[in-house]
């Protein structure tokens, strides 16, 4: 019976001293794959090294459309991860009334969300509240080919910083080389339509929508404006009708004088291409703004003790060392001011001063607050495009159709 | 006359076999590329040196020999599973008689007609409920019914004839029986296509499994496929080797499966 008992004492010691070892799990979803995932991989093992009390089990998500299936099947189901870098975030937390992320903000006083840039708090926001805390982020760049931009008789050491100044070199370099009548090669092209769109009705003064209370804006005078400036670009032959799926294989091949799209191309491109590359601040109408886009850190309610160390890991990731870290090694923005001012980062301008534009330009940075209806606004707006370029409506009328139609909707 | 429309004959087929195995040969030589030869313009046929390192790199980024093992222990279940359930239920359909025999049939043949988009969540409720979530059940049990394999079944099931069963029956058979030693031997083209069908859609399903699955340890070969490259496009000579390596099971069991294949496709032709 002593046995028995001494046993079950020592049972019991050796459970409790186990379980104050024990380390709090934290499932952890990221949507970041090849480079990235990588480095991101990297980033959890260095948590996990310095930190015995967590253990954070980084899992991939999948592509950002599979990462927004799987967490609406989590969502039903009650399967959440405790946290995630997901793309569209304040959809998944904000808008189900889940602003936990700021609590957690608030009450910390090392927290300095002064340092991160304010659109990149927009980026995160669901009706004006935020709800995510950004991390991997780009924005738009003007690439441009110094080689075409010489032979065209422009300073290829001045690219375009205005729109009217954008025109008037695309329409300089369009040449028709083979005489067919068709151009071979173009002024100015871009991949993703719909994000310089918008970056275009924001450069002109239209805030694209008040996320407050949904109401498109881009159907007003500013909007139109800019609408009107896309179809001149069409109209003088700047750019080219369609044809935007091969903007980036037009560029690489030396047949397009500017490329307007992400900045996370000039690690692949520079000393890559065959012509001397420029990389310049998009150029500006009434202003310069260039969009965000991205994915966000989340975190989702769960026991305190697992939020606590949600958080931390969250922390860890968006601290200023690894920000830059991060940006250096992916070509995604830092998104901390501070990260500009990390020795790896001068070094880095130092060696590669293509670099310092994309990340300089972010003051210009803008984003509206997310809403449930984004994607559909993004899809009207590429019809609204492609209506404007095939000239099957006018500027005003597609403007003002999709604004309907978004109003509809909601 | 002859001997001149067969070489046009040839010449069409060639054009064709081309044309297929284009990709493949352009994946080949994609997999031995640095990531500049990718995205060099014009396009480069040939590396301009050799690389081995893509693989290596595969096994760098993702547990390769992991997912590989998952994903044919879950493309074996489902195979198995599916045509052996198909079977059955072909056989009942098409050579039995019993009440609701017509509804039941239609029934399962409005299962084509919903895509897996619509039908995931609920299944995704249903597994989550059954808490198996990161586990093989999960993975293999929601595809075990098809369908298209019972419906593709019954009608090849239908085919055989009445009397050599009737034959069977006086013989002494007992239904089984007569399925697996009468029937089965007959039919074996079709069992073999609907085995090759599943056996690749399975072996590359890639949203399901993502979505079931979340531990590493349980994740299947199309999902680290997709890690290899970033959100905007990259580095698709380290995909281009994954992928090489990926479709040799597919190859093989297209191998053993292609005789018995062409003889379905050609019976299907004669109905």
């Amino acid at each position: 019976m002593k046995r028995i008992i001494v046993l079950l004492i020592v049972f019991s010691l050796l459970t409790i001293s186990l379980s104050s070892f024990s380390k709090t799990t934290v499932n952890f979803w990221y949507a970041l794959s090849g480079n990235s995932g990588e480095l991101f991989k990297k980033l959890v093992d260095e948590f996990n090294m310095e930190n015995s009390d967590v253990f954070v089990d980084a899992v991939y998500s999948g592509k950002y459309a599979d990462t927004a299936q799987k967490i609406t099947a989590a969502l039903a189901s009650d399967t959440l991860p405790d946290g995630g870098i997901i793309p569209a975030g304040p959809i998944f937390t904000g808008a189900r009334d889940n602003y936990l992320i700021l609590d957690y903000i608030e009450k910390d006083p090392d927290f300095n969300m002064e340092d991160f840039y304010n659109a990149m708090w927009d980026y995160s926001k669901y009706d004006g509240k935020i709800c995510a805390i950004p991390y991997n982020i780009s924005t738009p760049v003007l690439y441009y080919n110094k080689d075409l931009l010489k032979s065209s008789g422009l300073d290829p050491e001045n690219p375009p910083k205005t729109w009217a100044e954008l025109l008037e070199y695309s329409k300089a370099m369009g040449k028709d080389i083979n005489g067919d009548g068709i151009f071979d090669v173009w002024g100015m092209n871009m991949a993703d339509v719909v994000w310089i769109f918008k970056a275009f009705l924001y450069q002109n003064g239209c805030e694209i929508i008040d996320a407050h209370n949904c109401n498109p804006l881009f159907d007003g005078e500013d909007g139109i404006e800019a609408a009107k400036y896309w179809k001149r670009l069409i109209d003088e032959k700047a750019m080219p009708v369609g044809l935007h799926d091969l903007a980036e294989k037009m560029f690489l091949a030396g047949n397009l004088g500017f490329y307007l799209g992400t900045s996370s191309r000039i690690g692949k491109w520079v000393s890559n291409t065959q012509f001397d590359l420029g990389v310049a601040y998009l150029p500006k109408g009434k202003r310069y703004g260039v969009p965000i886009g991205g994915a966000v850190a989340v975190m989702f309610p769960k026991n305190k003790e697992v939020q606590d160390a949600t958080y931390r890991f969250i922390k860890f990731i968006v601290s200023t060392e690894k920000v830059a870290e991060f940006s250096i090694y992916t070509g995604y923005i830092p998104i901390r001011k501070s990260a500009l001012e990390m020795d790896e980062m001068v070094e880095l301008f130092k060696n590669n001063p293509l670099y310092e534009t994309p990340f300089r330009q972010l003051e210009y940075a803008f984003s509206y607050w997310h809403f449930d209806q984004m994607g559909n606004m993004d899809s009207l707006f590429w019809e609204a495009v492609e209506n404007i370029e095939r000239e099957v409506m006018s500027p005003e009328a597609a403007m003002k159709d999709i604004s309907k139609r978004l109003k509809e909707e909601m | 006359m002859k001997k001149r429309k067969n070489l046009y004959v040839y010449f069409f087929l060639l054009a064709g076999i081309a044309i297929v195995l284009f990709p493949f040969f352009w994946m080949i030589l994609s997999a031995f590329k640095s990531n500049a030869d990718v995205y060099s313009y014009p396009p480069k046929w040939f590396p301009e040196k050799w690389n081995f390192d893509n693989f290596a790199k595969v096994f760098e980024m993702v547990p390769f020999g992991l997912y590989y093992l998952n994903n044919i222990i879950v493309t074996v279940l489902v195979t198995a599973g599916q045509v052996f359930i198909s079977i059955l239920a072909a056989f009942a359909l098409a050579r039995l008689n019993f009440p609701f025999k017509k509804f039941i049939f239609s029934f399962f043949l409005t299962t084509m007609l919903m895509p897996f988009v619509i039908t995931m969540i609920p299944t995704f409720l249903i597994i989550s409920k059954l808490k198996w979530i990161d586990t093989y059940q999960g993975l293999v049990v929601p595809f075990l019914f098809s369908g298209f394999s019972i419906f593709f079944l019954t009608n090849f099931f239908k085919t055989f004839p009445n009397d050599l069963q009737d034959a069977a029956k006086i013989d002494g058979c007992g239904y089984f029986k007569i399925l697996f030693s009468i029937i089965l031997p007959n039919v074996r083209p079709a069992v073999s296509t609907i085995s090759m069908f599943t056996f690749l859609g399975q072996w590359r399903s890639y949203l399901w499994p993502l979505i079931v699955t979340n531990t590493t340890k349980m994740r299947t070969l199309p999902i680290g496929l997709r890690y290899l490259v970033s959100e905007g496009g990259g580095e698709y000579q380290i995909m281009m080797a994954a992928s090489l390596m990926a479709i040799i099971p597919v190859l093989i069991v297209y191998i053993f499966c292609e005789k018995q294949f062409i003889k379905s496709v050609a019976m299907t032709g004669l109905k």
